[in-house]
């Protein structure tokens, strides 16, 4: 009370003996912070922001479009042509972009090798630009690196006396040819090209059989009989849909006096062309020259035309093998169409094998008709160059200063007899250019990320010759170069943009206006009228009459065949999840690769499918499970290559097994192979266990003969129902009903609906687990039965996806109206009203619906998302999810359509599937229609629905399949 | 006490039917009151480790089912085409258990079959307790389990209602209202039984427990007649029950198109089962519990002798489905019902199931042919556990060897249970005992009331008897 002073009554009389504070308790900190502490942690922050500020993040703009670039509008996807190469093969494609993310890659229907459908490969190779953990940046011995640094690597010039050696993927690229001959030219520098699946006895049959190294362009559709010996030509590397779509127009059949093309097929494993086949004989890959032979030889004994005193000569004296009942109806066969024949065959096959099918080509008088010959576009095709001779006798040499890579992975994919990871690690500098840290990179001691062909400029020529430019659709994501840029480096280019070396060669070679041109060329997808012409070839006989003279040698015990795998090719596509768990068409096999063997072998070897047998070949051993594939050859282990790499992938690591340790580079197809069971078993992930047909009217498939005789064989399984009494029967109304019609005869099986369908819809992946519990997420599969003795079955296959029934058994049953009918005929799914009981599921009977167990979306990268179509919703765990006959594709027309002011066009409305079908064979539209192409389709007498009886009236129907087969042959 | 020192044997009035009467001794209410009162208030020195364990087993339970729940259903077998497999098996088979007590407490009290008087609440309880392990299922096994209540027909929002043609809601309508109506039904014939225990529990806060569960029952002539009333109307309104909520359940299957599940004959044929299993779960139950608590005077041989005489009338209408449904499959023609019901299930790679449950539901139940089998508490729980695993395995034969191999054989898979499968299973079980243990621990899980009023009832008669035995001797 000092002072006197005081502040109420109480406080005068002693009554409290604390005044009463005029702050609460803390007021002058806030709680729990004290101002100090608040500044040392300000401080703080700001410090290590600034350290945190050091590392160089990636560039991410959030400001939205104040002035909007006029080629882009939000949620409106753009397209841009562009192309892929697969081993120098351009083909074109057409990407959409969603604001300035490349999602979805359709063919470019100007193209000549895609034609507006693109395989499987070609869809996903979208993902690989995506892939979270491609090769991100320079590196020198472990050590990140600047461009500037490796580009002054590969221009120091190589010391006297030693060459800087470059190793590149067999390329067609004009521009890169162009600076590889600069390079040549400087003296010092050895440039080679490789790929595991390089076509060097086609290339070099070609010279034996010509004098020329000459690449065949197939007509199809003019062909009445197609032999394929050991070819899967329908789903060849150089261009699979042209051809596939080529073959199938001669398979339609709308009237009974409609004949379909032949195919036969003689092969040792069965590939998608076997499945196709109306004839197939089934013969080791060693034998098909033997057979190849002995048909040329049966040709002559025939009577065929124009035949060379000395080919008749040695084709009388010729000993025949074995099935020479198919010879003589194959011969006839083909002497029966002249000129409209096609003989056909694999890259795995001999040179003389190609000789002798070139040298029957001529003689039938298919030359100038179903095909013709033109350069290859592969640069110096059939050349020295192409291989690793050269390189691997230079490194022995020591004549090497530095080796560049940039094709593929070399030391992962080479023949396992050129050791050539041992031989690579023995040279001082060596590097490697390529989108992944794969084997060969983490040999190197630089390793430098490659551009994805969607990222940097380059061009390429189709197997015809036609050029077109690749244009890329996204600034890098990683800092990739591209390969014209590390040649530009070697000749001392430092900072060219792609693009620049791109234009410079094709201003100079371009006649008239560059600027027009080059926009003609990036808006068409291609160069037109620059493939070159045919060029006119002459058989040089006394090849052939040597290789018809060869008595065949006997062919081994058991044959072991290589072939590229359908899915990861060589390897190349190991880290893409939809490409994994994509089931082989002919196996069903997904994340592996397998053994495959036939029924009575898989007996003799006492194996069953799982088991684990070890190869041995010319002494290495692999050991792999057994999968049995009915109607293979006898004594044959079929193995997919671009398996079971050891480089820790995200992915593809221990996925499969890696037979690129057994091939030998003397017989890189086909080998002799020791084959022993050992104990193990490995669970192998099918999509589809279950291979027969168990007589039930599913894939219905008739032959010519009887289609003839009873042309309404369908009808029973096509008849209307009679409208049901029911209560809730409601007819669609609206004025368009959607529905689609499968065409089985020209359904190849090559899947790649499935992965059009999958981009299109962002199905997730499940994994290898994923799959061996059955829950795959694809909306479309293709099923695939066989038929008969499983020693020598046909197979035939057919794409099932939801039948947007009408009388949906899904609907009723669903307790919260979750999937519903639109008035449009579509059955829909209504993913955020689905609380996941999945009675839908049990009651369709299709099994076409689709169930999230998990959130499968979660765990995708960032960069995976970036993939994603917009217009479609991702789904999340717990709800059922089917084929929505893409709808979101048939809302843009429609609405683009009342836009106008205009009707729909037939046609207009494309689904993910139909567009990318290399045949044809998935038509949809309006049915309501009787002019649309999916209502004369539903004319066909063929036309028939799945599991009619149970009058789900489904809106997808097939068309029956009618096959060719030579009644001469009882297959 | 024991059946041999009961007294005066001879005294007791035969059953009708022949067989032991349904009650042995003829002691004073008071006595009888006090008897079987007295497990409520004594140490049971077994309990804790029974307790603990089941309790154990509800908290792995709980973890799989979290985990689930958090995870999703992915961490079962099912797959597609098997998307439902152990979550709807185990729904209907617990589903199936429950109606045993409501078929005991409602029909046998309608009825008038007074046999049923000793082990009602056991039944009931038992009920109630089943369907809480059956509810779990259907809402763990949705895709996305928090929006169970779209099912349920609320008016919302958006005006969307559940779809009536689906027999999904309805289930979720029968079975919430056989859990209430049972749970009231067991819990209005417990009010005398719990005012008994309030007026006799010798610890205050037993009293004050009992007294508040007693809602006020003081044995007034009004309270009796309401009570009578109203027992008799919630025996009125569960009695349909029983014969719906089984059939609604199979609609699950029967309006599939499935073969395998489309099939007329489901609804009497899973009520039959339920019935069947129901009456195995309460043998399975009363056997032990008889024998720990010696209760050999009020659940009598007799009292086994009925039940097992339904368990084989049961048995052999299952057994009679499962001779039509073959038989119907040939007689259709019907390729795809041919394959499941002549091929997959007998040949197929679940043959073992198919031929575990002829042998469980069909062959095993033939012992009780035999009155030494009916009658003997060993025997008769081995038979139940037999008819308990093939109610089981028929419900996974049913719902797995439809759906694994239905039209397109391209789509034929092989199902697997899971790790958490298994878990979830035995974790029901084991919440289910949990629950069983708590209810005998702290209800009177006799009915004292009506067994009292049973002696009265059977005293009378035996009076009258007497007295007509000695008009006649006269």
């Amino acid at each position: 009370m000092d002072g006197g002073f005081w502040r109420g009554p109480g406080d005068l009389l002693g009554e409290g003996r604390e005044p009463s504070p005029e702050f609460p308790e803390g007021a002058d900190s806030p709680p729990g912070v004290s101002r100090r502490t608040l500044m040392q942690l300000l401080g703080a922050s700001a410090a290590l922001g600034g350290a945190a500020a050091c590392s160089r993040g990636p560039q991410e703009f959030i400001v939205p479009y104040v002035n909007q670039p006029p080629e882009v509008r939000p949620s409106v996807p753009t397209t841009y042509a562009t192309t892929m190469t697969v081993d120098g093969y351009g083909i074109g494609m057409l990407v959409a972009s969603h604001e300035g993310r490349p999602t979805k890659a359709e063919g470019n229907p100007r193209h000549p090798a895609s034609l507006g459908a693109l395989g499987t490969l070609h869809q996903a190779s979208i993902l690989d630009l995506y892939d979270p953990t491609r090769a991100k940046e320079i590196v020198h011995d472990g050590t990140p690196a600047t461009w500037n640094a490796f580009a002054a690597f590969l221009a120091a010039p190589p010391p006297a006396g030693k060459k800087l050696h470059v190793v590149l993927a067999p390329t067609s690229a004009p521009h890169l040819v162009d600076l590889v001959q600069r390079l040549r030219r400087r003296g010092d520098v050895v440039v080679s090209f490789y790929s595991p699946l390089v076509r060097a006895s086609a290339w070099a049959g070609a010279r034996q059989a010509f004098g020329q190294v000459v690449e065949p362009r197939w007509s199809f559709d003019r062909a009445a009989v197609v032999l394929a010996l050991d070819a899967d030509f329908l789903a060849a590397t150089e261009a699979p849909m042209a051809w596939a779509r080529a073959w199938a127009q001669t398979r339609r059949v709308n009237v009974p006096s409609d004949t379909p093309s032949r195919l036969y097929a003689v092969e040792s494993r069965l590939s998608v062309t076997g499945m196709a086949a109306d004839n197939r004989l089934r013969i080791l890959a060693h034998q098909v020259g033997g057979f190849a032979a002995d048909l040329l030889a049966e040709l002559v004994a025939q009577g065929i035309p124009r035949v060379p005193p000395e080919l008749r000569r040695a084709a009388g004296g010729r000993a025949r093998g074995a099935n020479q009942d198919f010879v003589r109806a194959v011969a006839k066969d083909l002497l029966a169409h002249p000129g409209a024949t096609a003989v056909v065959v694999g890259d795995g096959q001999p040179a003389e094998v190609h000789a002798i099918a070139h040298g029957m080509n001529a003689l039938l008088g298919n030359v100038g008709r179903t095909v013709s010959y033109g350069p290859s576009p592969i640069f110096e095709a059939g050349e020295a160059s192409h291989g690793m001779g050269a390189l691997v006798r230079a490194i022995d040499a020591g004549e090497l200063s530095a080796l560049v890579m940039i094709a593929g992975d070399p030391a992962y994919t080479a023949p396992a007899d050129l050791d050539l990871p041992r031989r690579i690690g023995a040279i001082a500098k060596t590097a490697f250019v390529g989108t992944r840290d794969n084997y060969t990179a983490r040999l190197c001691s630089w390793r430098v990320p490659e551009a994805h062909f969607l990222e940097g400029w380059s061009d390429a020529r189709a197997f015809d010759g036609t050029p077109s430019i690749v244009q890329p659709l996204i600034r890098p994501l990683v800092a990739g170069v591209t390969a014209g840029q590390v040649l530009a480096a070697i000749l001392g280019n430092l900072d060219t943009p792609s693009r620049d070396l791109v234009q410079t060669y094709w201003r100079t070679n371009t006649p008239g206006d560059f600027d027009t041109f080059w926009q003609s060329a990036l808006a068409t997808g291609v160069v037109e009228n620059g493939a070159p012409a045919p060029v006119d070839v002459r058989v040089a006989w006394p090849a052939l009459v040597q290789a018809i003279s060869t008595p065949p040698a006997p062919p081994p015990a058991m044959e072991v065949v290589y072939f590229a795998d359908s899915k990861v090719l060589d390897g190349r596509f190991g880290d893409n999840a939809c490409l994994q768990e994509l089931a082989d068409p002919v196996t069903k096999l997904t994340w592996d690769n397998a053994a495959l063997v036939s029924p009575t072998t898989a007996t003799a070897l006492d194996v069953a499918s799982s088991d684990i047998v070890e190869l041995e070949v010319r002494g290495r051993t692999l050991q792999a499970p057994v999968l049995i594939v009915p109607s293979m050859a006898d004594n044959v282990v079929g193995i997919a290559l671009g398996y079971g790499q050891t480089v820790p992938y995200r992915i593809s690591s221990n996925v499969g097994v890696n037979a690129y340790g057994l091939r030998d580079s003397r017989a890189p197809w086909f080998d002799e192979v020791r084959v022993r069971k050992v104990s193990g078993r490995w669970t192998l992930a099918l999509t589809q266990e279950h291979w027969t047909m168990e007589g039930r009217p599913i894939v219905l498939r008739h032959t010519l003969a009887q289609y003839r005789q009873e042309p309404d064989f369908a009808l029973p399984l096509n008849e209307p129902h009679e409208r049901p009494r029911s209560l809730y029967f409601l007819q669609p109304d609206a004025q368009h009903q959607w529905g689609m019609t499968i065409d089985l005869n020209a359904c190849t099986g090559c899947s790649a609906c499935v992965v059009a369908c999958m981009a299109e819809n962002n199905i997730p992946t499940v994994g290898k687990g994923g799959v061996v519990l059955s829950r795959e997420m694809h909306w479309l599969r293709i099923d695939r039965y066989f038929e008969g003795d499983p020693r020598s079955a046909t197979a035939v296959v057919q794409p099932m996806l939801c039948q947007h029934c009408e009388q949906a058994p899904c609907e009723y049953v669903c307790p919260v109206n979750a999937t519903v009918h639109s008035p449009d005929g579509l059955n829909e799914m209504i993913y955020n009203r689905c609380v996941g009981t999945r009675f839908c599921s049990n009651n369709c009977p299709y099994k076409v619906r689709r169930f999230n167990f998990f959130n499968y979306n979660r765990e995708k990268a960032e960069t995976l998302q970036l993939a994603m179509n917009p217009d479609v919703t991702v789904r999340a765990r717990g709800v059922m999810e089917k084929c929505t006959y893409c709808v979101q594709r048939i809302r843009e027309v429609e609405i683009r359509a009342r836009r106008e002011q205009r009707p729909l066009r037939d046609l207009e409305i494309q689904t993910a599937c139909q567009q990318t079908c290399p045949t044809g064979a998935i038509v949809f539209g309006d049915v309501a229609d009787p002019n649309t192409e999916v209502s004369r389709t539903r004319q066909n007498a063929r036309l028939y629905q799945v599991l009619h009886e149970l009058g789900t009236r489904p809106r997808t129907r097939y068309l029956a399949r009618v096959i060719n087969p030579n009644p001469e042959l009882v297959t | 006490m024991t059946v041999a020192e009961a007294p005066a044997l001879e005294l007791l009035r035969e059953e009708p039917t022949g067989g032991e009467p349904v009650l042995l001794r003829r002691e004073s209410d008071l006595a009888m009151t006090e008897r079987l009162l007295s497990p409520l208030w004594v140490r049971w020195p077994w309990y804790k480790y029974a307790i603990g364990l089941t309790g154990l087993g509800t908290v792995v339970l709980a973890f799989a089912v979290t985990y689930t729940v958090i995870t999703g259903i992915g961490l079962w077998g099912n797959n597609i085409p098997v998307a439902w497999a152990f979550a709807i098996i185990n729904f209907v088979w617990w589903i199936g258990i429950g109606h045993a007590g409501t078929f005991i407490s409602a029909i046998l009290l309608l009825l008038e079959v007074h046999w049923r008087t000793s082990i009602n609440r056991f039944a009931e309880a038992m009920t109630l307790f089943a369907i809480i392990q059956a509810g779990l299922f259907p809402l763990l096994h949705l895709g996305r389990p928090w929006f169970f209540y779209w099912l349920i027909p609320y008016p919302s929002e958006m005006g969307i209602w559940p779809q009536f043609r689906s027999s999904l809601p309805w289930d979720v309508v029968a079975v919430t209202t056989y859990f209430t109506v049972s749970l009231l039904f067991w819990y209005m014939g417990l009010l005398p039984d719990l005012a008994t225990a309030r007026d006799r529990a010798p610890m205050l806060w037993q009293r004050r427990l009992y007294g508040i569960f007693a809602l006020g029952w003081r044995g007034e002539n009004t309270h009796w007649r309401h009570y009578r009333i109203t027992y008799l109307v919630f025996g009125g309104l569960a009695t349909p029950l029983v014969l719906s909520v089984h059939t609604n359940v199979s609609f699950d299957f029967a309006i599939a198109q499935l073969p395998g599940w489309h099939s007329a004959i489901f609804p009497p044929y899973f009520v039959a089962g339920a019935i069947y299993s129901g009456f195995a779960m309460v043998l399975q139950l009363m056997i032990p519990a008889r024998a720990i608590f010696k209760l050999h005077d009020v659940v009598t041989k007799n009292h086994l002798d009925n039940m097992a005489k339904m368990l084989l009338v049961t048995g052999w209408v299952v057994t009679y489905t499962y001779l039509v449904e073959p038989f119907l499959a040939w007689y259709s023609g019907n390729q795809y019902e041919e394959y499941v019901q002549l091929v997959d299930r007998p040949l197929g790679p679940y043959a073992w199931v198919f031929w575990g449950v002829i042998f469980c539901n069909c062959i095993s139940v033939q012992a009780l042919w035999s009155k030494r089998w009916r009658t003997s508490p060993v025997l008769l729980f081995l038979v139940c556990c037999f008819v308990q695993l093939g109610m089981w395995s028929e419900r996974f034969m049913l719902i797995i060897t439809s759906l694994h191999r239905d039209f397109l054989p391209s789509s034929w898979r092989i199902y697997t249970p899971s790790w958490i499968d298994w878990t979830i299973l035995g974790g029901t079980c084991c919440f289910f005992l949990f629950l069983f243990l708590l209810f005998l621990r702290f209800v009177p899980f006799i009915p004292i009331a009506e067994l009292k009023e049973l002696r009265h009832e059977l005293a009378r008669s035996e009076s009258l008897e007497r007295a007509e035995r000695v008009v006649r001797l006269a």
